[in-house]
């Protein structure tokens, strides 16, 4: 019952957030982290339940921006439409990825997606008549949502924008929830724990492992289907090196494998490089060592901190 | 019927002949044990068993089905399981949830029962939690159900694989060294476990180097010696066998 209050008072104060934040800039980042959160709780479900290091997430990321701007424009399918299908043909590469690399151990799995992804970039850059290479794809026009007596919402700014995506971010961490404490989010942990134990008890691991990373990918799918509805601009820079580090970090340090981890990371790691402007050049140089000082001191990420700290005040 | 049917089954590793030939049948109901000296293949036909590898030669029947080209998982699900010679738990979770993950064979909602249907889900968690329950009690382990296995006692550890193994109700449970570093009192507590599991009507087909404690638990017991069977009988028999002593207790008197 308690738990239950927490969460509809977190609930309240991140629906009144761009209400309290007024300037455009601020209402800006608050949506970047929107996005963020998306993605990372996405890429947690690979890197902390399945417990399988990542490195070709901005893949899925990318295309699911490409595919929501050029089913919007090049085919004029309606937003809503042209995010579930970019949402889905994530999946769909996320499965075909997976089929032959997930029964690989180890660091391979990652040098797998890393290529590919290395590979999706090279694609959008040369594939100029789908994705007008290097140039990126402009123009992406923002979603409507027709109301009654001829008026329309517009997600056109900031403000609306957060709505929405907080719609997206709600849902996903529902679903996810939902996933985590039932019999198939049992499967991904037993693969991660000890997978020939697992096998041994009657779990089709291939299985597991492949429907955790399509589930993955439709959540960062639905983060680059997003993030190009928003900034209306994609250009083949989702691809790169940004997007695969980024939410790795917001996982990592925030807590692999806990559903609150990935978002506190998430929002923590949009605002922080913000608020270290003031320190100019120094800026990216102390973002790298709270960084490290995540990793070494924090293993088990600011949430399983936060966890110890109030189990020790709970015994109290 | 014999309820496990094992034919000719031959592995090789490397030109190193693991199992030769080997061709024996188990009763349902029975305790049947396998010795042997060190590297005589039964750590090798508890894989070839249970899918973790693949037979040159040869095939396994469990109550009349092949079993000999089928995953591991499908095999366990059929209702073959096992235990490891060196202990084999999900660490960091708690004991209730591995003997839940144990569960998986016997309950079925999916991801999309997961999101959509509450009902499906909510059955699963009920009968995972009465089959939880259930097996801790009867493990003795009731009291430990929210530790980490990790941090559970040597003997413990052990019993909860156990409690694992029998979540997915197997009819043929294959027990590899139970009792390697289990002191006196840690292996009378597992022979009384493996007596209730006979009068549950599981089948136990067990590897194990405690000479006494097979004495005392099997009704039969099969002698590999380097991949071939040398023996097949009651243990008072084996005991007597001169082949027996000659390449197994030969070496290791102390325990006969």
């Amino acid at each position: 019952m308690r738990s239950r209050l927490h969460l509809i008072a977190f609930l309240l104060i991140v629906f009144a957030l761009p209400l309290l934040i007024r300037n455009p800039y601020g209402q800006h980042i608050l949506v970047m982290s929107g996005i963020f959160v998306l993605f990372s709780v996405g890429l947690n479900i690979i890197v902390g339940f399945l417990g399988q290091l990542s490195l070709g997430h901005s893949a899925y990321f990318g295309i699911g921006a490409y595919a929501y701007a050029i089913l919007l424009l090049n085919v004029g399918i309606p937003w809503f439409l042209s995010l579930c299908l970019a949402v889905m043909i994530s999946g769909l590469f996320g499965f075909l990825i997976g089929y032959p690399s997930l029964r690989l151990k180890g660091p391979y799995f990652a040098i797998v997606s890393l290529a590919f992804a290395m590979i999706i970039r090279l694609i959008a850059v040369n594939w100029q008549s789908l994705t007008n290479g290097p140039m990126g794809i402009t123009g992406i026009k923002p979603p409507n949502i027709p109301l009654i007596g001829g008026r329309s919402l517009c997600f056109d700014s900031a403000l609306s924008n957060y709505y929405l995506i907080l719609c997206f971010v709600i849902l996903g961490i529902f679903v996810l929830h939902r996933i985590r404490h039932s019999r198939a989010g049992d499967t991904f942990d037993a693969c991660r724990e000890n997978e020939e134990l697992a096998q041994s008890v009657g779990i089709n691991t291939s299985r597991a492992k492949i429907v955790a990373l399509i589930i993955s990918t439709m959540f960062i799918g639905a983060s680059g289907g997003l993030y190009a509805q928003y900034v209306t601009y994609i250009s083949p820079e989702i691809f790169g090196w940004y997007y695969i580090a980024t939410p790795l970090i917001m996982v990592i340090i925030g807590g692999a494998g806990t559903i609150a981890g990935p978002i506190i990371g998430a929002v923590i790691f949009t605002f922080l490089p913000e608020f270290l402007r003031a320190l100019a050049e120094y800026r990216l140089v102390i973002f790298g060592l709270i960084m490290i000082v995540g990793v070494l001191f924090m293993p088990e990420g600011m949430y399983g901190i936060w966890q110890k700290i109030s189990k020790v005040k709970a015994e109290k | 019927m014999s309820i496990l049917r094992v034919e000719n089954l031959t592995k090789n590793f490397g030109g190193v002949l693991a199992l030769s030939d080997l061709t024996f049948e188990v009763e349902p109901g029975k305790v049947f044990g396998i010795i042997g000296p060190n590297g005589s293949g039964k750590t090798t036909f508890f894989n070839l068993t249970t899918g973790f590898l693949r037979p040159d030669r040869g095939r396994i029947l469990f109550d009349g089905k092949d079993m000999t080209r089928l995953p591991s998982h499908r095999i366990a699900s059929s209702g073959i399981v096992r235990t490891y010679q060196s202990t084999s738990l999900f660490d960091k979770l708690s004991v209730a949830d591995n003997v839940r993950i144990g569960t998986h064979s016997r309950t079925c909602s999916g991801v999309f029962d997961a999101i959509f249907s509450r009902r499906k889900t909510r059955l699963d968690r009920e009968y995972a939690g009465k089959r939880v329950a259930e097996l801790l009690a009867f493990t003795g382990l009731a009291h430990e159900e929210g530790e980490r296995a990790e941090s559970l006692s040597y003997g413990d550890q052990r019993r909860l694989e156990i409690a694992i193994a029998l979540a997915t109700d197997p009819k043929l449970l294959l027990l590899d060294e139970p009792a390697a570093g289990m002191n006196q009192a840690e292996s009378e507590a597992l022979a009384d476990l493996v007596r209730e599991l006979r009068s549950k009507d599981i089948t136990v087909l067990i590897v194990e180097h405690n000479m006494k404690l097979m004495m005392k638990l099997c009704d039969r017991i099969l002698v590999l010696d380097h991949g071939i069977r040398l023996v097949e009988d009651v243990p008072e028999n084996i005991i007597k066998n001169p082949e027996v002593i000659k390449v197994y207790f030969g070496e290791e008197l102390e325990f006969a």
